[in-house]
């Protein structure tokens, strides 16, 4: 840890002493009366003294025999005058402030111990009390490896003059560490945002996600709860775009994202994807760069190389954006983890990451075997069946035919054939029904229909459809997830409609692993996830730490510095455009003169 | 900057489609291209951005020659619209429709985003 220090002590004053008049360090950094003023080797001890007697200063100590000397300045003088004046003697090598060493701030957060992106001690991460549990791959992992953000903190905590926009599933803004840092919206945006899905004024996160994303980049921090984000003061904008299963469209993204950006956003985080160019999202992003907003994309979790296999916001290739790859605890590159030597450029701690939750979740299961009811048009219609997948499990179905067996029995044509079933629902905040399913229908406008219907009965007599299912899944069962928190009743029925035309037909469709989530929000909870997701805002929390460093940084040197300030590691040697994991204090460190700004040179 | 009170301005299209004045036209079920192994995360069924041109006027997307009906047109500024069609009749007719029309900029479906997980952990009991 003093290594590091260090380095990066050293580092910083050599290259970031000229712009230090820009910075507003929390406490003094060195000595203003002192310097360390390494002679050349060659330079006999009188002349070092005779040196001393010309720049009128008195020597402290001779700190080693190779020529560094503790110097004491005049009362008053200048310390830049009198270390451009060392620079510019023949027989000086090198000439640095004498540094003030320090502790580490790190917060009184409880859970900050668990938080191993930040500060990686080889610690164990264990539950943190949510629905998911952390993985044991890489756990414990490597002490040291992290973002090196306890350094970092000692020069900013505060990012609270900027707007940091989450377009996710929301933001839990009442959550004890969130509820401080959330973005004011005046009486237009009480609840700090808006939800772009339903267009009302409520982002509330009824799904987790961009609660957690959020906790990373600006969860309070040293309040003595809970963990701690990148900033401990920020400005928190909650943009609900995806619903409660975690899904929305290019119209919700894109709104969502011109949202931001028009009500003050300077960075927005992208934790979501899809394979398709998007031409809307993309002027989106572009529009976000005019206004000098920088978005941050997640590079996707299916192990892929993104240069073949695009994911886009992250294949953009707008200046603006910057796309995450997920690092383990051993800083390794996440096994899940998209990479892309030529469109994700830098990674991040994303796996076991520990941040703040929406509630509790409980969940409705159903075996499938019992309990539904059917109807039909013709004579075919559902019934309940088994199946064996390719790892000798058997599964309940649902399924129409009744007689499922992929083989010999198909659905019949010219029929509306439907399934559905009663759950009671009422009581929570949020629901979501999940379930998988094997699917072959003929490619002639076959197709099933999800639907649920809050007020009961038959959920397809008043077009309450969710989703339409058409095509083959090629024996393959898909997992698939949708939200019916508007579905909450007593007497909420969801159900399954086969509908065949008089042409074609084939094996018909399998629903199996069937459960609904229901949701309580509550204040308390926090939760392990892992994920690329997890990843992009380490990067958007360094993004609005560097933007509250300097105000007078442009986008353009603030991904200069991330970029160029990371840690170069070998496992991302042709993974990344850098190559490199992202390091707090080399970003700060790594200083351009901001483009298109005067800085004033001491 | 747009208001709140338009922002994703809803800007319903109550426009009856009439098919008399288009050429004849394909059975547009059989341009349905065959679905491979469709998974939801792909695009909203029968939901299209469609951009017009300049100062094209936006009454011309009921008249584009589908054999489907419009259900809805939102604005979302800038000559952009949300269009949904019941039902679907896939993105090369609506493409070919739209290229007849000489009034449409750009076309795509309306692509399904999701929160990149979260991937399943261990669940606690």
């Amino acid at each position: 840890m003093i290594h590091r220090h260090l380095t990066s002590a050293v580092f910083f004053g050599l290259a970031f002493f000229s712009a230090m008049a820009q910075s507003r360090p929390k406490m003094p950094r060195y000595r203003a009366d002192e310097l360390l003023v390494k002679f050349r080797s060659n330079t006999s001890r009188s002349l070092r003294l005779e040196s001393l007697a010309d720049h009128g200063h008195l020597k402290l100590k001779d700190l080693d025999h190779q020529g560094l000397t503790h110097v004491k300045l005049n009362p008053g003088e200048n310390l830049s005058d009198a270390m451009a004046a060392y620079r510019a003697d023949p027989t000086v090598e090198s000439v640095q402030p004498n540094y003030i060493y320090h502790a580490s701030q790190v917060p009184n957060d409880p859970l900050f111990s668990q938080q191993w992106g930040f500060s990686n001690t080889g610690q164990t991460i264990l539950s943190a009390g949510g629905p998911d549990e952390p993985d044991d791959v890489h756990n414990p992992g490597l002490a040291r490896s992290d973002m090196g953000l306890t350094a970092a903190w000692d020069h900013i905590t505060d990012c609270s003059s900027v707007i940091v926009a989450v377009v996710d599933t929301g933001i839990n803004y009442n959550h004890q560490d969130l509820a401080a840092n959330m973005w004011d919206g005046g009486t237009s945006f009480p609840h700090h945002g808006y939800d772009v899905l339903d267009s009302t004024n409520d982002p509330m996160d009824l799904n987790g996600h961009g609660s957690h994303v959020a906790g990373t980049i600006g969860a309070v921090g040293n309040n003595q709860l809970g963990g701690t984000g990148i900033c401990w003061k920020v400005k928190l904008m909650a943009v609900r775009a995806l619903d409660a299963s975690g899904a929305g469209t290019s119209v919700t993204v894109f709104e969502g994202i011109n949202w931001a950006v028009a009500h003050g956003a300077k960075v927005i985080n992208l934790s979501l994807g899809e394979p398709s160019y998007d031409s809307s999202l993309d002027g989106a992003i572009a529009n976000a760069a005019a206004q000098g907003t920088i978005v941050v994309a997640a590079a996707g979790n299916d192990g892929t190389n993104n240069d073949s296999s695009p994911t886009y916001p992250c294949n953009f290739s707008e200046p603006n954006l910057i796309c995450v790859a997920a690092l383990d605890q051993s800083y390794a590159l996440a096994s899940f983890s998209n990479y892309g030597a030529g469109t994700v450029h830098i990674a991040a701690p994303g796996v076991n990451i520990a941040s703040t939750w929406n509630g509790a979740k409980t969940s409705v299961t159903d075996n499938l075997n019992s309990g539904w009811t059917f109807s039909s048009s013709t004579a075919s219609h559902w019934g309940y069946s088994t199946a064996t997948f390719g790892n000798n499990t058997s599964y309940n179905l649902l399924s129409d035919p009744a007689n499922y067996d992929r083989s010999a029995h198909t659905y019949a044509n010219s029929t509306t054939d439907k399934a559905y079933r009663a759950f009671n629902l009422s009581g929570f905040d949020a629901a979501l029904l999940n379930f998988a399913f094997i699917l072959d229908l003929a490619d002639s406008g076959d197709a099933v229909n999800v639907a649920a219907k809050s007020s009961g009965g038959d959920p397809f007599a008043n077009n309450s459809v969710l989703d339409t299912l058409s095509g083959s899944t090629d024996g393959y069962g898909n997992f698939t997830s949708y939200d019916i928190t508007s579905c909450r009743t007593t007497t909420c029925t969801v159900g399954f409609e086969l509908s065949s035309n008089s042409s074609g037909n084939s094996y018909g469709v399998g629903v199996l692993l069937f459960s609904i989530d229901k949701v309580l929000l509550n204040a308390t909870t926090y939760n392990i996830l892992e994920g690329t997701s997890m990843a992009t805002p380490h990067i958007t929390g360094l993004v609005a730490m560097m933007m509250a460093f300097n105000p007078s940084y442009r986008y353009q040197d603030i991904i200069n510095a991330i970029e160029n300030g990371g840690t170069g590691l070998a496992a991302l040697a042709g993974k990344t455009t850098t190559g490199k994991a992202a390091n707090a204090m080399g970003a700060l460190a790594y200083i351009n003169e901001p483009t298109g700004v005067s800085a004033a040179k001491h | 900057m747009p208001s709140q009170s338009s922002l994703g301005g809803l800007l319903f299209l109550t426009i009856a489609l009439s098919f008399s004045h288009c050429a004849s036209q394909q059975d547009l079920t059989d341009s349905r291209a065959s679905n491979p192994a469709r998974t939801p995360a792909q695009v909203s069924t029968g939901e299209y951005l469609i951009t017009l041109k300049g100062n094209a006027d936006p009454k011309i997307l009921g008249n584009l020659c589908l054999k489907a009906k419009l259900k809805q047109a939102r604005a979302l500024g800038n000559q952009r619209f949300l269009f949904r069609v019941r039902p679907d009749p896939g993105l090369e007719a609506i493409t070919r429709a739209a290229d007849k029309s000489g009034q449409v900029a750009a076309i795509q479906p309306n692509f399904r985003y999701e929160a990149l997980p979260a991937l399943p952990l261990k669940t606690s009991p």
